[in-house]
């Protein structure tokens, strides 16, 4: 399902915060039927690169494209109907239903609307049922357990019809047979043409699941190809060995 | 129960306290005087006048339907500026004041009563006073940081000092004799001055920002997941976050203009909004003006029939929203997670 024209592209990307060069000079592309992990130590510098992947911070020099476009040239409407965000889970002070929060992911197409239209809706029941969430679906967010809360986040970005997924550590709360069932769709989302980046803390299952790794340390590309190859044993011993003496 | 059929019943119930306040006050009128009365205003034969219909027709028409129109204004307006507030800033014990529209219109008000202004002039400053306070504190915020909403509320409590402060050199400078209890007495709150004038420059801009800002309700909603988060739902967060914290101050502004300092309706009725519809401002944003206009005018109907001498009706909202917000706190306390 690979296709050549990437999706999103970072040409010599270079980032800095106050005096401190967080990413130097980073050039990738991600393709749409792709899986690829983002790995790297903390501190390495994987959200700063998913800010500007989703164009929520804009790089000091060099330019990252979307869909061939500058990411600067898109409108926040245009770039959310093109890629969604699936974030660690958090939780918001209102007590918002599961369909609510869902329905947030229809707000790029209709931000003014009283209420969801008939596709709207149709997209977020579809979203729900692929996650196996509509059973929750007028309970309230705040209630549910963490695993529960990412798979809604995640039905939300389903929901928003974007062909390219950045998912933050999504694996964070699950269960062993919860990230099973992550992994899966992750892969039938990738083989229906999605482009899928997920940043993780955990190589080997990486190694298993994903079809490419990105390895980041220090804000420099260390690794990056076929996941099964570029995780090896040696290499994640060096992506995470530490600096000097830590504490852990 | 479904929100729609709760803002049906509060709009009935908005309409049924609107009739018994036509009714309520020194001199009390039979349902039947003011249905005649209004009919025959509207043009229809209702049946032969009764014998002091002129002066039926006086108190109705001449001061208790503009007053009426004015709760319902004013309650609606500000209950829809602390809803807005409380969505933009993601906190519930935020009130339209926060950024020091309050203390702005305040000043603006105490300086037209010091120039000796006439009451156009007083909800003239008083209206342009409490756009300058939170014009002031935005600015200041963006002194340091625009996008960030601590430096924003920094900013907001910066202005409201100032202002306060500029109040009570006013109030120092103020003759003792005349002007000085003409700003407590109009701080206090009251819709004496709410004449069919003042009523017809309120309704256009109370509907027509409680329509817009309900509109902004869906994008509000995906705000509560956090700035960053809102941008990658493709809401365009900083121009919403002004454009309603505008529209909510030109509310709070315009009611302080025509009735004077009124607390606590911007705080507590959004609470029993959400309450009654959930958190989904679409529904939270016209119901809390539909509960607003309802909670004004029985303060007003309690503030011009508890005792011969009329109480300002800032302060029977002040005691009355303290009951109500420790009436449902316990009930609000379990949808939070603060």
């Amino acid at each position: 399902m690979k296709a050549d024209t990437p999706v999103l592209c970072l040409d010599h990307v270079r980032f800095r915060h106050g005096r401190r060069t967080v990413l130097h000079d980073l050039s990738f592309a991600i393709h749409a039927g792709e899986l690829t992990a983002l790995l790297g130590p903390n501190g390495a510098g994987k959200t700063t690169l998913l800010r500007l992947m989703l164009g929520l911070a804009q790089p000091d020099t060099g330019q990252v494209w979307l869909d061939g476009r500058p990411m600067a040239d898109w409108s926040r409407r245009e770039v959310a109907r093109r890629i969604a965000y699936v974030p660690q889970g958090h939780v918001p002070l209102f007590p918002y239903t599961v369909r609510d929060i869902v329905g947030m992911g229809r707000l790029a197409e209709t931000p003014f609307a009283p209420s969801l239209r008939a596709t709207d809706c149709s997209a977020v029941e579809h979203a729900m049922a692929e996650l196996a969430i509509t059973r929750l679906a007028g309970r309230p967010y705040t209630d549910l357990s963490g695993g529960e809360r990412q798979a809604v986040l995640l039905a939300r970005a389903l929901a928003q019809g974007a062909r390219t997924l950045i998912l933050d550590e999504p694996e964070t709360g699950l269960d062993h047979g919860q990230k099973q069932r992550l992994y899966a769709l992750l892969r039938r989302l990738a083989e229906q043409g999605h482009a899928v980046v997920a940043t993780t803390h955990d190589p080997f299952q990486a190694a298993r699941v994903f079809d490419r790794a990105v390895l980041l340390r220090d804000g420099r590309i260390m690794g990056d190809g076929p996941a099964e190859t570029v995780l090896c044993a040696d290499m994640v011993d060096r992506l995470y060995a530490p600096h000097g003496q830590t504490a852990i | 129960m479904r929100a729609s059929v709760v803002g049906c019943l509060c709009f009935a119930g908005l309409i049924v306290v609107a009739m018994v306040s036509a009714c309520v006050g020194r001199f009390p009128l039979h349902a039947g005087q003011v249905l005649h009365a209004m009919l025959a205003a509207a043009g229809m034969n209702p049946g032969p006048p009764p014998p002091d219909a002129d002066m039926v027709h006086t108190i109705l028409f001449g001061a208790r339907l503009p007053r009426i129109g004015g709760a319902i204004c004013v309650g609606a307006a500000l209950s829809v500026a602390g809803a807005a507030y409380q969505a933009v800033f993601r906190n519930p014990l935020v009130s339209p004041g926060l950024l020091g529209v309050l203390a702005g219109s305040g000043t603006g008000a105490a300086l037209g009563i010091v120039w000796g202004a006439g009451p156009a002039g007083v909800a003239g400053l008083s209206f342009v006073g409490g756009l300058a306070a939170v014009a002031f504190g935005v600015g200041v915020a963006h002194m340091f940081d625009a996008a960030s909403m601590l430096m924003l509320v920094f900013g907001g409590l910066i202005s409201s000092a100032l202002f306060t402060a500029l109040l009570s050199l006013l109030k120092y400078v103020a003759d003792p004799q005349n002007q000085l209890p003409d700003i407590v007495f109009w701080l206090l709150g009251s819709l004496t001055q709410v004449t069919p004038r003042a009523l017809s420059v309120l309704v256009l801009p109370v509907l027509a920002g409680t329509m817009l800002l309900s509109a902004c309700g869906r994008m509000l909603d995906g705000l509560a997941m956090g700035d960053e988060e809102a941008r990658t739902l493709g809401i365009p967060v900083m121009a919403l976050r002004y454009g309603v914290i505008g529209g909510a101050t030109v509310l709070a502004a315009l009611t302080v203009s025509v009735a004077g300092m009124i607390g606590w309706v911007g705080l507590v009725v959004p609470h029993v909004a959400r309450l009654l519809v959930g958190p989904c401002n679409m529904r939270v944003l016209p119901v809390s003006a539909c509960i607003g206009a309802i909670f004004l005018l029985v303060c007003d109907d309690l503030a011009r029939s508890l005792s011969a001498e009329e109480i300002p009706v800032g302060l029977i909202a002040d005691l009355l929203g303290v009951v109500v917000f420790v009436s449902v706190l316990p009930l609000l306390r379990r949808g939070w997670r603060a």
